[in-house]
Protein backbone atom coordinates (compact mmCIF):
# COMPACT_ATOMS: atom_id res chain seq x y z
CA UNK A 1 0.00 0.00 0.00
CA UNK A 2 2.48 2.55 1.20
CA UNK A 3 4.37 1.82 -1.67
CA UNK A 4 1.38 2.69 -4.12
CA UNK A 5 1.36 6.37 -2.39
CA UNK A 6 5.22 6.52 -2.82
CA UNK A 7 4.55 6.07 -6.46
CA UNK A 8 2.02 8.03 -6.88
CA UNK A 9 3.00 11.02 -4.37
CA UNK A 10 6.43 11.34 -6.43
CA UNK A 11 4.78 12.85 -9.53
CA UNK A 12 2.39 14.95 -7.33
CA UNK A 13 5.68 16.88 -6.45
CA UNK A 14 5.21 18.62 -10.35
CA UNK A 15 1.52 17.94 -10.85
CA UNK A 16 -0.08 20.30 -7.68
CA UNK A 17 3.36 22.54 -7.20
CA UNK A 18 0.61 25.64 -7.19
CA UNK A 19 -1.08 24.13 -4.56
CA UNK A 20 1.44 23.14 -1.97
CA UNK A 21 4.92 23.20 -1.84
CA UNK A 22 7.22 20.80 -3.54
CA UNK A 23 9.03 20.49 -0.45
CA UNK A 24 6.34 19.23 2.08
CA UNK A 25 5.59 16.94 -0.48
CA UNK A 26 8.97 15.61 -1.20
CA UNK A 27 9.16 15.57 3.13
CA UNK A 28 5.88 13.45 3.37
CA UNK A 29 7.36 10.98 0.44
CA UNK A 30 10.03 10.52 2.44
CA UNK A 31 8.31 10.02 5.83
CA UNK A 32 6.15 7.57 3.89
CA UNK A 33 8.89 5.84 2.46
CA UNK A 34 10.50 4.91 5.98
CA UNK A 35 7.43 3.86 7.32
CA UNK A 36 7.15 1.63 4.42
CA UNK A 37 11.01 0.30 5.30
CA UNK A 38 10.20 0.13 9.23
CA UNK A 39 7.03 -2.29 8.44
CA UNK A 40 9.83 -4.54 6.44
CA UNK A 41 12.15 -4.49 9.21
CA UNK A 42 9.04 -5.26 11.81
CA UNK A 43 7.87 -8.38 9.38
CA UNK A 44 11.00 -9.59 9.61
CA UNK A 45 11.58 -9.19 13.01
CA UNK A 46 14.29 -6.60 13.30
CA UNK A 47 16.26 -10.28 12.63
CA UNK A 48 19.48 -9.31 11.25
CA UNK A 49 20.48 -12.23 9.47
CA UNK A 50 16.99 -12.17 7.62
CA UNK A 51 17.38 -8.76 6.51
CA UNK A 52 21.59 -9.08 6.18
CA UNK A 53 20.48 -12.28 3.63
CA UNK A 54 17.79 -10.53 1.50
CA UNK A 55 19.53 -7.81 1.12
CA UNK A 56 23.00 -9.69 -0.29
CA UNK A 57 20.19 -11.86 -2.74
CA UNK A 58 17.48 -9.71 -3.55
CA UNK A 59 17.10 -7.36 -6.15
CA UNK A 60 13.52 -5.94 -5.51
CA UNK A 61 15.27 -4.74 -2.29
CA UNK A 62 18.58 -3.72 -3.16
CA UNK A 63 16.85 -1.31 -5.63
CA UNK A 64 14.68 -0.06 -2.76
CA UNK A 65 17.60 0.15 -0.15
CA UNK A 66 18.99 2.29 -3.45
CA UNK A 67 16.40 4.46 -3.27
CA UNK A 68 15.90 5.25 0.23
CA UNK A 69 20.28 5.71 0.07
CA UNK A 70 19.54 8.43 -2.71
CA UNK A 71 16.32 10.18 -0.81
CA UNK A 72 18.41 11.33 2.17
CA UNK A 73 21.16 13.97 0.23
CA UNK A 74 17.61 15.25 -0.84
CA UNK A 75 16.32 15.57 2.87
CA UNK A 76 19.11 16.83 3.78
CA UNK A 77 19.59 19.39 1.39
CA UNK A 78 15.89 20.48 1.59
CA UNK A 79 16.44 24.01 3.85
CA UNK A 80 16.34 27.08 2.83
CA UNK A 81 19.86 27.96 3.99
CA UNK A 82 21.54 25.04 2.02
CA UNK A 83 19.60 25.37 -1.20
CA UNK A 84 20.93 28.73 -1.42
CA UNK A 85 24.55 27.99 -0.68
CA UNK A 86 24.29 25.30 -2.96
CA UNK A 87 22.62 27.47 -5.70
CA UNK A 88 23.34 25.23 -8.99
CA UNK A 89 24.37 22.54 -7.71
CA UNK A 90 21.22 21.74 -5.83
CA UNK A 91 19.17 21.71 -8.73
CA UNK A 92 21.85 19.13 -10.29
CA UNK A 93 21.91 16.95 -7.20
CA UNK A 94 17.59 17.03 -6.52
CA UNK A 95 17.35 15.29 -10.11
CA UNK A 96 18.08 12.40 -8.51
CA UNK A 97 14.37 12.22 -7.81
CA UNK A 98 14.27 10.41 -11.32
CA UNK A 99 17.04 7.95 -10.51
CA UNK A 100 14.46 7.27 -7.35
CA UNK A 101 11.61 7.11 -9.42
CA UNK A 102 13.32 4.14 -11.45
CA UNK A 103 14.59 2.67 -8.72
CA UNK A 104 11.06 2.60 -7.10
CA UNK A 105 9.41 1.47 -10.34
CA UNK A 106 11.50 -1.70 -10.17
CA UNK A 107 11.26 -1.85 -6.67
CA UNK A 108 7.44 -2.33 -7.38
CA UNK A 109 8.25 -4.15 -11.07
CA UNK A 110 10.47 -7.18 -9.89
CA UNK A 111 7.88 -8.85 -7.19
CA UNK A 112 4.93 -9.02 -10.00
CA UNK A 113 3.75 -12.26 -11.22
CA UNK A 114 2.03 -12.15 -14.46
CA UNK A 115 -0.78 -9.08 -13.80
CA UNK A 116 1.47 -5.75 -14.87
CA UNK A 117 -2.16 -3.64 -15.12
CA UNK A 118 -1.28 -1.50 -12.04
CA UNK A 119 2.19 -1.55 -13.09
CA UNK A 120 1.72 0.29 -16.53
CA UNK A 121 -0.89 2.36 -15.39
CA UNK A 122 1.70 4.20 -13.21
CA UNK A 123 4.22 3.86 -15.85
CA UNK A 124 1.57 5.83 -18.28
CA UNK A 125 0.55 8.16 -15.44
CA UNK A 126 4.38 9.16 -14.96
CA UNK A 127 5.26 9.54 -18.39
CA UNK A 128 2.05 11.40 -18.93
CA UNK A 129 3.24 14.11 -16.62
CA UNK A 130 6.85 14.36 -17.48
CA UNK A 131 6.04 14.81 -20.84
CA UNK A 132 3.76 17.82 -19.49
CA UNK A 133 6.06 19.46 -17.66
CA UNK A 134 8.54 19.14 -20.11
CA UNK A 135 6.66 21.05 -22.68
CA UNK A 136 4.86 23.51 -19.87
CA UNK A 137 9.08 24.53 -19.32
CA UNK A 138 9.90 24.65 -22.63
CA UNK A 139 7.25 26.77 -23.88
CA UNK B 1 -6.03 18.93 1.77
CA UNK B 2 -7.35 21.84 -0.63
CA UNK B 3 -7.52 19.22 -3.45
CA UNK B 4 -9.83 17.21 -1.79
CA UNK B 5 -12.50 19.80 -0.49
CA UNK B 6 -16.02 19.47 -0.92
CA UNK B 7 -16.84 21.70 -3.53
CA UNK B 8 -14.24 19.70 -5.82
CA UNK B 9 -15.98 16.19 -4.46
CA UNK B 10 -19.45 17.70 -5.68
CA UNK B 11 -18.27 18.68 -8.72
CA UNK B 12 -16.88 15.70 -9.51
CA UNK B 13 -20.05 13.87 -8.99
CA UNK B 14 -21.81 16.28 -11.67
CA UNK B 15 -19.84 15.27 -13.90
CA UNK B 16 -19.29 11.23 -13.11
CA UNK B 17 -21.91 8.85 -13.88
CA UNK B 18 -21.87 7.20 -10.46
CA UNK B 19 -21.97 3.83 -11.96
CA UNK B 20 -18.44 4.48 -13.12
CA UNK B 21 -18.14 6.29 -9.71
CA UNK B 22 -19.02 3.21 -7.95
CA UNK B 23 -16.74 1.53 -10.02
CA UNK B 24 -13.84 3.84 -9.73
CA UNK B 25 -14.30 3.22 -6.00
CA UNK B 26 -14.68 -0.64 -5.85
CA UNK B 27 -11.43 -0.24 -7.69
CA UNK B 28 -9.72 2.04 -5.48
CA UNK B 29 -10.38 -0.27 -2.79
CA UNK B 30 -9.05 -3.40 -4.54
CA UNK B 31 -5.69 -1.38 -4.91
CA UNK B 32 -5.35 -0.58 -1.41
CA UNK B 33 -6.38 -3.66 -0.03
CA UNK B 34 -5.00 -4.81 3.00
CA UNK B 35 -5.05 -8.12 4.82
CA UNK B 36 -4.97 -7.12 8.38
CA UNK B 37 -8.24 -4.57 7.44
CA UNK B 38 -10.86 -7.48 6.03
CA UNK B 39 -14.59 -6.78 6.50
CA UNK B 40 -15.79 -10.37 4.85
CA UNK B 41 -19.44 -9.56 3.34
CA UNK B 42 -19.81 -12.04 0.02
CA UNK B 43 -19.71 -15.14 2.32
CA UNK B 44 -23.58 -15.70 1.35
CA UNK B 45 -25.14 -18.79 2.63
CA UNK B 46 -25.76 -20.94 -0.87
CA UNK B 47 -23.36 -23.37 1.10
CA UNK B 48 -24.20 -26.60 1.90
CA UNK B 49 -23.44 -28.34 5.17
CA UNK B 50 -21.80 -31.26 4.68
CA UNK B 51 -21.35 -35.07 6.77
CA UNK B 52 -17.72 -35.96 7.02
CA UNK B 53 -15.26 -38.15 9.07
CA UNK B 54 -12.09 -36.13 10.79
CA UNK B 55 -8.97 -37.50 9.63
CA UNK B 56 -6.38 -38.21 12.25
CA UNK B 57 -3.39 -39.27 10.38
CA UNK B 58 -2.12 -36.77 8.18
CA UNK B 59 -4.07 -33.31 9.91
CA UNK B 60 -1.92 -31.11 11.63
CA UNK B 61 -2.85 -29.82 14.99
CA UNK B 62 -1.61 -26.78 14.18
CA UNK B 63 -4.60 -23.81 15.00
CA UNK B 64 -6.30 -22.90 11.94
CA UNK B 65 -6.92 -19.58 10.05
CA UNK B 66 -10.21 -18.36 10.79
CA UNK B 67 -12.98 -18.45 7.84
CA UNK B 68 -13.01 -14.76 7.45
CA UNK B 69 -8.87 -14.81 6.52
CA UNK B 70 -10.04 -18.23 4.59
CA UNK B 71 -12.69 -16.36 2.14
CA UNK B 72 -10.74 -13.06 2.03
CA UNK B 73 -7.38 -13.68 1.09
CA UNK B 74 -6.80 -15.57 -2.24
CA UNK B 75 -5.14 -15.89 -5.42
CA UNK B 76 -7.53 -16.59 -7.73
CA UNK B 77 -6.67 -14.84 -11.04
CA UNK B 78 -10.22 -15.75 -12.74
CA UNK B 79 -11.94 -13.46 -9.63
CA UNK B 80 -9.14 -10.72 -10.47
CA UNK B 81 -5.57 -10.88 -9.28
CA UNK B 82 -5.78 -8.52 -6.29
CA UNK B 83 -5.88 -10.34 -2.62
CA UNK B 84 -9.42 -9.65 -2.00
CA UNK B 85 -10.70 -9.36 -5.75
CA UNK B 86 -11.72 -13.06 -5.10
CA UNK B 87 -14.04 -12.62 -2.15
CA UNK B 88 -15.41 -9.39 -3.91
CA UNK B 89 -15.76 -11.38 -7.26
CA UNK B 90 -16.93 -14.82 -5.85
CA UNK B 91 -20.45 -14.52 -7.24
CA UNK B 92 -19.27 -14.10 -11.14
CA UNK B 93 -18.31 -17.87 -10.92
CA UNK B 94 -21.01 -19.75 -12.15
CA UNK B 95 -20.36 -22.82 -10.03
CA UNK B 96 -23.60 -24.83 -9.89
CA UNK B 97 -25.19 -27.43 -12.28
CA UNK B 98 -21.17 -28.02 -12.57
CA UNK B 99 -19.68 -30.73 -15.00
CA UNK B 100 -16.42 -32.49 -13.96
CA UNK B 101 -14.87 -34.88 -16.77
CA UNK B 102 -12.61 -37.44 -16.06
CA UNK B 103 -11.15 -39.01 -19.34
CA UNK B 104 -8.35 -39.96 -21.43
CA UNK B 105 -6.11 -43.00 -20.84
CA UNK B 106 -8.51 -44.40 -18.74
CA UNK B 107 -11.24 -48.06 -19.03
CA UNK B 108 -13.85 -45.84 -17.53
CA UNK B 109 -14.75 -42.24 -18.51
CA UNK B 110 -16.44 -40.22 -16.29
CA UNK B 111 -18.46 -37.16 -15.39
CA UNK B 112 -19.83 -36.43 -12.53
CA UNK B 113 -21.54 -33.09 -11.45
CA UNK B 114 -22.03 -31.10 -8.11
CA UNK B 115 -24.00 -33.51 -6.58
CA UNK B 116 -21.66 -37.17 -7.34
CA UNK B 117 -18.65 -35.17 -5.62
CA UNK B 118 -20.39 -34.68 -2.24
CA UNK B 119 -22.38 -38.17 -2.31
CA UNK B 120 -20.34 -40.82 -4.50
CA UNK B 121 -16.86 -40.72 -1.86
CA UNK B 122 -16.81 -40.48 1.94
CA UNK B 123 -16.20 -37.15 2.85
CA UNK B 124 -13.18 -36.59 5.33
CA UNK B 125 -12.04 -33.56 7.14
CA UNK B 126 -8.22 -32.92 6.69
CA UNK B 127 -6.29 -30.10 8.19
CA UNK B 128 -3.42 -29.46 6.03
CA UNK B 129 -0.81 -26.25 5.67
CA UNK B 130 -1.10 -24.54 2.34
CA UNK B 131 2.04 -22.49 1.59
CA UNK B 132 1.81 -20.21 -1.40
CA UNK B 133 4.63 -19.49 -4.03
CA UNK B 134 4.63 -15.68 -2.90
CA UNK B 135 5.59 -16.65 0.55
CA UNK B 136 2.63 -16.65 2.63
CA UNK B 137 0.68 -19.66 4.38
CA UNK B 138 -2.39 -20.73 6.49
CA UNK B 139 -3.63 -23.89 7.56
CA UNK B 140 -7.13 -24.79 6.23
CA UNK B 141 -9.67 -27.73 7.64
CA UNK B 142 -10.66 -29.18 4.01
CA UNK B 143 -13.15 -31.31 3.60
CA UNK B 144 -13.25 -33.61 0.28
CA UNK B 145 -11.64 -37.29 -0.48
CA UNK B 146 -8.29 -38.47 -1.80
CA UNK B 147 -7.59 -38.38 -5.12
CA UNK B 148 -6.64 -41.52 -5.43
CA UNK B 149 -10.04 -42.71 -4.79
CA UNK B 150 -11.37 -41.43 -7.80
CA UNK B 151 -8.63 -42.63 -9.67
CA UNK B 152 -9.52 -46.15 -8.63
CA UNK B 153 -12.75 -45.35 -10.29
CA UNK B 154 -11.37 -44.80 -13.70
CA UNK B 155 -8.77 -47.41 -13.94
CA UNK B 156 -5.74 -46.11 -15.59
CA UNK B 157 -4.87 -47.74 -18.49
CA UNK B 158 -1.43 -49.09 -17.85
CA UNK B 159 0.63 -46.20 -20.23
CA UNK B 160 -0.72 -43.54 -18.21
CA UNK B 161 2.10 -41.66 -16.69
CA UNK B 162 0.40 -37.76 -15.84
CA UNK B 163 -2.68 -36.46 -14.38
CA UNK B 164 -3.77 -33.14 -15.89
CA UNK B 165 -6.35 -30.80 -14.77
CA UNK B 166 -8.31 -27.68 -16.26
CA UNK B 167 -10.34 -25.07 -14.87
CA UNK B 168 -13.10 -23.09 -16.00
CA UNK B 169 -13.00 -20.90 -19.24
CA UNK B 170 -15.49 -18.65 -19.03
CA UNK B 171 -14.48 -15.33 -20.64
CA UNK B 172 -17.90 -14.28 -20.56
CA UNK B 173 -18.67 -14.10 -16.92
CA UNK B 174 -14.86 -14.29 -15.08
CA UNK B 175 -13.07 -10.61 -15.00
CA UNK B 176 -9.87 -12.18 -14.82
CA UNK B 177 -10.61 -13.88 -17.97
CA UNK B 178 -11.34 -10.67 -19.74
CA UNK B 179 -7.63 -10.08 -19.92
CA UNK B 180 -5.13 -12.28 -21.01
CA UNK B 181 -2.92 -12.64 -17.42
CA UNK B 182 -2.50 -15.84 -18.02
CA UNK B 183 -2.88 -18.38 -21.05
CA UNK B 184 -6.66 -19.29 -20.03
CA UNK B 185 -7.51 -21.90 -19.22
CA UNK B 186 -5.54 -22.29 -15.75
CA UNK B 187 -4.08 -26.16 -16.59
CA UNK B 188 -2.09 -28.25 -13.84
CA UNK B 189 -0.26 -31.66 -13.72
CA UNK B 190 0.73 -34.27 -11.37
CA UNK B 191 2.96 -37.24 -11.57
CA UNK B 192 0.66 -40.32 -11.70
CA UNK B 193 2.67 -41.44 -8.21
CA UNK B 194 1.89 -37.83 -6.82
CA UNK B 195 -1.30 -38.28 -8.19
CA UNK B 196 -2.10 -41.27 -5.88
CA UNK B 197 -0.24 -40.34 -2.91
CA UNK B 198 -2.60 -40.71 0.33
CA UNK B 199 -2.03 -36.94 0.68
CA UNK B 200 -3.35 -35.08 -2.08
CA UNK B 201 -6.98 -34.20 -2.33
CA UNK B 202 -9.73 -33.43 -3.86
CA UNK B 203 -11.47 -31.12 -1.81
CA UNK B 204 -15.41 -30.08 -2.26
CA UNK B 205 -15.77 -28.33 1.32
CA UNK B 206 -14.08 -26.17 3.71
CA UNK B 207 -14.78 -25.46 7.53
CA UNK B 208 -17.92 -27.88 7.27
CA UNK B 209 -19.77 -26.51 4.13
CA UNK B 210 -19.36 -27.01 0.70
CA UNK B 211 -16.52 -24.51 -1.08
CA UNK B 212 -16.80 -21.09 -1.33
CA UNK B 213 -16.95 -19.81 -4.77
CA UNK B 214 -13.51 -17.85 -3.76
CA UNK B 215 -11.71 -20.69 -2.85
CA UNK B 216 -12.17 -22.86 -6.19
CA UNK B 217 -15.97 -24.16 -5.32
CA UNK B 218 -17.21 -26.69 -6.28
CA UNK B 219 -14.23 -29.05 -6.62
CA UNK B 220 -10.33 -28.11 -6.52
CA UNK B 221 -7.24 -30.04 -6.13
CA UNK B 222 -5.27 -29.64 -2.69
CA UNK B 223 -1.38 -30.70 -3.17
CA UNK B 224 -0.24 -29.56 0.25
CA UNK B 225 3.47 -29.99 -0.09
CA UNK B 226 3.66 -28.10 -3.10
CA UNK B 227 3.15 -24.65 -3.94
CA UNK B 228 -0.48 -23.25 -3.51
CA UNK B 229 -0.95 -22.93 -7.45
CA UNK B 230 -0.54 -26.42 -8.43
CA UNK B 231 -3.50 -26.91 -6.32
CA UNK B 232 -6.28 -26.27 -8.98
CA UNK B 233 -9.23 -24.57 -8.32
CA UNK B 234 -13.16 -25.14 -10.19
CA UNK B 235 -11.93 -28.06 -12.37
CA UNK B 236 -13.71 -28.89 -15.00
CA UNK B 237 -11.54 -31.73 -16.57
CA UNK B 238 -9.07 -34.54 -15.11
CA UNK B 239 -7.75 -36.42 -17.92
CA UNK B 240 -4.67 -39.53 -17.99
CA UNK B 241 -2.05 -38.64 -20.00
CA UNK B 242 1.54 -40.51 -20.99
CA UNK B 243 3.11 -37.48 -21.10
CA UNK B 244 4.08 -33.93 -19.04
CA UNK B 245 1.02 -31.96 -18.97
CA UNK B 246 1.20 -28.14 -19.69
CA UNK B 247 1.09 -26.69 -16.64
CA UNK B 248 -0.14 -22.80 -16.55
CA UNK B 249 2.72 -20.61 -14.54
CA UNK B 250 5.28 -23.18 -15.98
CA UNK B 251 4.21 -22.08 -19.42
CA UNK B 252 4.25 -18.76 -18.01
CA UNK B 253 8.12 -18.28 -16.64
CA UNK B 254 9.52 -21.85 -16.69
CA UNK B 255 12.68 -20.40 -14.92
CA UNK B 256 10.50 -19.32 -11.97
CA UNK B 257 7.93 -22.30 -11.35
CA UNK B 258 9.01 -25.58 -12.00
CA UNK B 259 6.62 -28.62 -13.10
CA UNK B 260 7.07 -30.03 -9.55
CA UNK B 261 7.19 -26.80 -7.61
CA UNK B 262 7.85 -28.40 -4.50
CA UNK B 263 8.06 -26.31 -1.40
CA UNK B 264 11.46 -26.11 -1.08
CA UNK B 265 12.96 -23.05 1.80
CA UNK B 266 16.53 -24.62 -0.17
CA UNK B 267 15.90 -23.49 -3.62
CA UNK B 268 14.58 -19.77 -3.97
CA UNK B 269 12.05 -18.10 -6.36
CA UNK B 270 14.82 -16.15 -8.94
CA UNK B 271 13.53 -13.09 -8.08
CA UNK B 272 12.57 -13.91 -4.17
CA UNK B 273 13.27 -16.08 -1.36
CA UNK B 274 11.31 -19.26 -0.24
CA UNK B 275 13.41 -19.69 3.06
CA UNK B 276 10.46 -18.07 5.29
CA UNK B 277 6.67 -17.69 5.33
CA UNK B 278 4.35 -15.52 6.61
CA UNK B 279 2.12 -17.10 8.33
CA UNK B 280 -1.55 -14.96 7.90
CA UNK B 281 -3.01 -13.85 11.22
CA UNK B 282 0.63 -14.19 12.58
CA UNK B 283 2.75 -11.25 13.49
CA UNK B 284 6.63 -11.68 11.88
CA UNK B 285 7.94 -14.66 9.27
CA UNK B 286 8.56 -18.45 10.31
CA UNK B 287 10.98 -21.02 8.55
CA UNK B 288 9.12 -23.12 5.17
CA UNK B 289 9.79 -26.36 5.79
CA UNK B 290 10.89 -28.66 3.26
CA UNK B 291 7.82 -30.32 1.40
CA UNK B 292 6.16 -27.63 3.23
CA UNK B 293 6.35 -30.15 6.43
CA UNK B 294 5.04 -33.23 4.79
CA UNK B 295 8.28 -35.11 4.02
CA UNK B 296 7.93 -38.13 6.01
CA UNK B 297 4.74 -39.00 3.14
CA UNK B 298 6.08 -37.59 0.30
CA UNK B 299 10.09 -37.84 -0.06
CA UNK B 300 10.02 -41.23 -1.69
CA UNK B 301 8.58 -39.59 -4.61
CA UNK B 302 11.81 -37.72 -4.83
CA UNK B 303 14.61 -40.02 -4.28
CA UNK B 304 17.89 -40.07 -6.92
CA UNK B 305 16.01 -36.54 -8.45
CA UNK B 306 18.00 -33.65 -7.75
CA UNK B 307 15.62 -31.17 -7.00
CA UNK B 308 17.29 -28.15 -7.45
CA UNK B 309 17.34 -28.65 -11.38
CA UNK B 310 13.74 -30.35 -10.89
CA UNK B 311 12.31 -27.30 -9.01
Amino acid sequence: MSMIIIILSVPLLYFVKNFIDRRSLGLITFVVTLFHFFLYLLDNSFNFKYIMSDLISLWFIQAGYLALLLFIPLVLTSTDKLRNKLGNKWFTLHRLIYLILVLSLLHYYLIIKADYFLFNLYLAILLAILIIKRRVYSS
Amino acid sequence: MKIFNKYNLDKENEITDEKYFLNRRKIMASAFAFPFLINSNSLVASQKKLSFNKDLEYSTNEKTNTIKQITSYNNFYELGTGKRDPMLNADKLKSHEWKLTIDGLVENSLILDSDDLIKKFQLEERIYRLRCVEAWSMVVPWIGFELRSLINLAKPLYNAKYVSFESILDKENLPGQKRNILNWPYKEGLRMDEAINPLTMIAVGLYGKTLPNQNGSPVRLIVPWKYGFKSIKSIVKISFVDQKPTCTWNEQAPNEYGFYSNVNPYVDHPRWTQKRERRIGEFGKRDTLLFNGYSKFVDNLYTNMDLKKNF
